[in-house]
């Protein structure tokens, strides 16, 4: 079961306040992807986590070890990448 | 793991038996075949158990018959290539073959990116081209059964039978250099010239100024994956000219060094999926070459190998598969 869409990590990953790095090839591209549109006013943060969540949803399985990453409170799971989300 | 190397006598029967299939090989082989439920593009260097070949007397088979539960078979040009996203299936994936260096091929890899629902299913593939120092000389070309093409993309758009999901992963062994970060103004494929320090420069010369090796891709890291852009060197012209494109958003720094044990790398990156069901795989003849594959098993690995891959976008100097699981 995926975190709570609720949840403020999912705000933090679409907009790339928060820097990841994630390990499943389609979740990168697809943050990638949201984070640019975001800041460029193509759509909202809420229609951007709920893209984000659905694909989660579909890729479940494949995105644990991203969404332990996220999710978790422990802070050497944060990465600071200025050359990505430089958009 | 899926795929292996067919006379052609034996793919026609595959093709008579009904049989979906994905095909890489010579065109003096697949010209052979017969109109059916198969797709297809040029290429004449393969990775096998056996290890990295080049023949122009096989075709490279991928069968999916018992994988997908039905499918349809387009080509697109420049013109409609946009129209492959709603072109597919709701659940399940699209397998492209797209002639290298032509219209279609610079229009997705610009383009694809920026297009909406690109990541709803996986987009997965190659670019298709013939034996190096033919290039130039004869055309890479694509099949949609026994109809070919010199200049159009071809998709067969698979339907996944219920309760199963397709994904689409990447092996890049290079990673971002320490050197300087390069930007571009415009996307496209460079011009050779970038921006370093915020002063523009000649790509090809900054290159040689810095002694960079010219086998080494940029880098650019989008949230956490290695994406590579490789160049070849036109040192006549003096001419750094780029593979795939680049855009205004990323920035890119020289790849870190070749010295790599590939087979090593490669084997502690596929582990994850050393049990997963991949129907599809594809490498670089970039990475054949660099990395002297020829004659070498990695990993059991099985596929073309191939003048660009296809994960969504068009990639370099990368290997890709495709897991149904």
């Amino acid at each position: 079961m995926l975190p709570n869409k609720e949840l403020p990590g999912w705000e933090m990953l679409v907009t790339g306040k928060k820097i990841y790095n994630l390990r499943n090839f389609v979740l990168q591209m697809k943050v990638t992807q949201t984070a640019k549109d975001i800041k460029a006013d193509k759509i909202t943060v809420q229609k951007a986590i709920d893209d984000i969540y659905a694909l989660c949803a579909k890729y479940e399985k494949a995105v644990k070890m991203d969404m332990q990453t996220i999710f978790s409170d422990e802070p050497q799971n944060e990465e600071i990448c200025q050359d990505s989300y430089s958009l | 793991m899926s795929g292996q190397l067919f006379s052609v006598n034996e793919v026609k029967e595959m093709i008579n038996q009904d049989r979906v299939l994905l095909l890489s090989g010579d065109e003096s082989q697949l010209s052979q075949l017969p109109d059916g439920k198969w797709v297809g593009g040029t290429i004449p260097y393969f990775m096998t158990k056996e290890g990295g070949l080049f023949t122009q007397d096989k075709i490279f088979v991928n069968d999916i018959t018992d994988e997908v539960d039905g499918f349809e078979i387009k080509m697109y040009d420049e013109n409609d290539i946009s129209k492959l996203v709603e072109d597919s299936y709701d659940n399940g994936f699209s397998y492209i073959i797209v002639p290298a260096l032509t219209p279609v091929w610079s229009k997705y890899a610009l383009e694809s990116p920026k297009w909406d629902d690109i990541y709803v299913n996986p987009v997965v593939g190659w670019v298709s081209g013939v034996k190096y120092e033919d290039f130039g000389k004869i055309q890479p070309r694509t099949y949609a059964g026994s109809t070919s093409s010199t200049s159009k993309a071809v998709v067969m758009h698979a339907k996944l039978p219920e309760g199963k999901v397709a994904r689409t992963e990447i092996i890049n062994v290079y990673e971002q250099g320490e050197g300087d970060q390069l930007s571009f103004k415009d996307q496209g494929f460079g011009d050779n010239e970038c921006i370093v320090e915020g002063d523009t420069v000649d790509l090809y010369k900054y290159f040689n100024e810095k002694s960079i090796d010219e086998t080494l891709p940029l880098v650019a890291n989008y949230a956490g994956a290695n994406i590579n852009v490789g160049s070849i060197w036109n040192k006549d012209a003096g001419r750094a000219d780029l593979f795939a494109p680049v855009f205004p958003e990323m920035t890119y720094k020289v790849a870190k060094t070749r010295d790599i044990n590939y087979a090593e790398e490669f084997k502690e990156k596929i582990e994850r999926d050393s049990d997963s069901n991949i129907v599809f795989s594809c490498n670089c003849l970039f990475n054949f070459v660099n990395f002297g594959l020829n004659g070498k098993n990695i990993a059991d690995v099985a596929g073309p190998v191939t003048f660009g891959e296809i994960a969504y976008h068009v990639l370099n100097q990368t290997f890709v598969y495709l897991v149904i699981e």
